[in-house]
């Protein structure tokens, strides 16, 4: 189980044993935010409809938890290794590589080729924090989010 | 315990983990179903509400379940001053039921507006009526839209509710505005 799996995993216990009254904030921010969006998916009766927007939104969220981090730190830090995003954005490159492996096993092959670019993935999570509401665009859509990597995604070497 | 959720309390706030756009098919097909079942008390459809235990003027009366109960008697939510105070700005974080609050909403705006029908049918009859005219089928009439409107009333003071389930955020604040 991945790390982000575990704590939704962690999330939907603790809601489900009633021991998260009075401590979801106290949880720390990674766990608080995992049990808030936890309960703000798409579920009517235990069912979870999440749409394909969703489903990407859930995902992107995870990574920009990672990248948020690692920003913070980075405020810290030697920016010495420009260009190495493995250096610069440590928590950023563990969450993708968990994301891929979440998806390698799944029939969710546009989630795993998004997953599998780790730079688009990147610009993708960049995106996500100059606009709050940039999830609802026409173009924030598996299909259209693969279609993009088609054309541009090819790597140099 | 139940809230308003068709007169919410200023700074309840859907969406601020999960703010997908409306689907107004989905709140069209909800209103309807609203019409011949509303499942405003139930667990398994209450609303997820993320709090904190002193906004909550009278917490001591939350109930476990709302099941086998009717709207009408799970406590209505009461917010103190406090907590009036610090919700204002969009701090209320209501977890679910987005589709739900606006064909809510659509469902009673349709209620009232039959009950005004109703009412402005007894008026008209009250206008017209002459003297005698209350016995025999005027008579029936009027009992019967008399019936009605107290139905829509009842009806529509309880399709108001909704029961919720309070999650209480801690003592860590996120509290935008602090």
């Amino acid at each position: 189980m991945t790390e982000v799996s575990t704590v939704v995993y962690l999330a939907t216990e603790s809601i489900h044993n009633n021991d998260i009254v009075g401590k979801i904030e106290e949880t720390g921010e990674k766990l608080s935010n995992a049990i808030f969006r936890f309960l703000s998916r798409n579920e009517i009766r235990g069912v979870h409809l999440a749409t394909d927007e969703e489903q990407l939104q859930e995902d992107v969220y995870v990574l920009k938890d990672a990248i948020e981090l690692d920003l913070r730190d980075l405020k810290d830090r030697d920016r010495g290794n420009e260009g190495d995003p493995t250096i610069l954005y440590r928590n950023f490159m563990k969450a993708v590589k968990e994301k891929e492996e979440e998806y390698r096993d799944k029939e969710l092959s546009g989630y795993k080729r998004l997953f599998c670019v780790p730079s688009f993935a990147l610009g993708l999570v960049m995106a996500s924090r100059i606009r709050r509401h940039y999830t609802h665009s026409s173009w924030f859509k598996i299909s259209s989010l693969n279609q993009m990597l088609k054309v541009h995604g090819a790597v140099s070497q | 315990m139940a809230m308003n959720l068709y007169d919410p309390p200023k700074g309840a706030f859907w969406g601020e983990f999960n703010d997908r756009p409306l689907n107004q098919d989905h709140v069209a097909t909800l209103a309807r179903d609203f019409g011949a079942c509303l499942d405003n008390c139930e667990d398994k459809t209450s609303l997820d509400a993320a709090v904190k235990r002193e906004w909550i003027k009278n917490i001591e009366n939350a109930i476990e379940t709302a099941d086998g109960t009717t709207v009408n008697d799970v406590p209505l939510m009461e917010l103190t001053e406090e907590g009036l105070a610090v919700i204002k700005p969009n701090n209320l974080w209501i977890l679910s039921g987005n589709h739900r609050r606006m064909a809510l909403i659509r469902h009673v705006t349709d209620l009232k507006s039959d009950l005004a029908d109703t009412m402005a049918s007894l008026d008209k009859i009250e206008v017209e009526k002459k003297e005698g005219d209350i016995a025999g089928k005027l008579g029936q009439e009027v009992e019967r839209l008399n019936k009605k409107a107290e139905g829509l009333g009842e009806r529509i003071e309880s399709s108001c509710k909704w029961v919720i389930r309070l999650y209480d955020r801690g003592k860590h604040s996120r509290i935008s505005g602090d």
